[in-house]
């Protein structure tokens, strides 16, 4: 059995899609933000798919996958190692739920 | 009652999902070379189990829970005391929700990828991703409960 230990090569692919998380959680706040504020961009994305919510959706898992596939064409992981991976999960967790959480809370007081 | 039944699979599946982050954070815990195929066994299961949440989830409130009839349960709680239960924990539920779906995407290819018995970080990524599914998850499940509570409250007129 291999011994447990740090600093073993680290993969492009989970640093790419590790950044891309940190991104597309952001912009899929900013999205809802911006749908909701502004009933054009609402009613063009229902016009694409019949649904809002399903044009949301195909945005950000698209968005996501072209941009994990982008980052993992670079040097993101030399730049950047797991552990700093795991902060960016958790800061896109944390700013994309806030985002979205901070927009609809007004409405807890109707 | 195609209907109602039809609510369950989504949040049954949503529950598979959590206990299979939380099998995945404990095999990465005790990462060995032995293991490593459970690793990758939980990480495909939490990803097919939320997808498959997400997706009939997404069917049923395409469909039926917001169809604009006066007996969906979004016009039935808007038409209650608890218009906040879909205003707020609806509308955030099915937007946080995506946050989800691509941590399920990107946990298979931190567990498949690399070798977590051999380096501390890259474990750590694992734990971290998995544990971030079961928070969100587990919210998702208490949204989904006040939904519900929603409904009741407009159906028992508010009492």
């Amino acid at each position: 059995m291999e011994n447990r230990s740090d600093n073993q090569g680290w993969d492009k692919l989970s640093a790419g899609f590790g950044v891309s998380f940190l991104i597309t959680s952001i912009f899929n706040g900013l999205l809802v933000l911006a749908k909701e504020t502004y009933s054009p961009l609402k009613s063009l994305m229902k016009s694409l798919s019949g649904h809002h919510w399903i044009t949301h959706g195909i945005f950000v898992i698209i968005l996501f996958i072209v941009l994990g596939y982008i980052f993992s064409k670079t040097d993101m992981d030399k730049k950047i190692d797991a552990d700093k991976t795991s902060g960016l999960i958790i800061a896109g967790t944390v700013l994309g739920g806030l985002i979205i959480v901070g927009f609809y809370f007004k409405h807890l007081f109707e | 009652m195609w209907k109602e039944l039809m609510t369950m699979p989504h949040v049954v599946l949503g529950v598979c999902g959590i206990l299979c982050a939380v099998w995945v954070a404990v095999e990465a815990a005790n990462s060995s070379e032995a293991n490593q195929y459970r690793v990758k066994l939980a990480s495909i299961g939490t990803t097919l189990f939320l997808w498959l949440s997400y997706l009939l989830g997404g069917w049923w409130y395409v469909v039926y829970y917001g169809a604009a009839v006066s007996d969906s349960d979004k016009s039935i709680i808007l038409a209650g005391p608890w218009k906040w239960s879909h205003s707020f924990f609806m509308e955030a539920k099915e937007h946080i929700f995506f946050m989800l779906i691509l941590l399920s995407i990107l946990l298979p290819i931190v567990t498949f990828r690399n070798q977590l018995f051999k380096d501390r970080k890259i474990r750590n990524l694992a734990i971290v991703i998995a544990l971030t599914i079961v928070v969100l998850g587990l919210g998702m499940e208490g949204f989904g409960a006040m939904i519900s509570k929603g409904v009741k409250m407009s159906l028992m007129g508010g009492k």
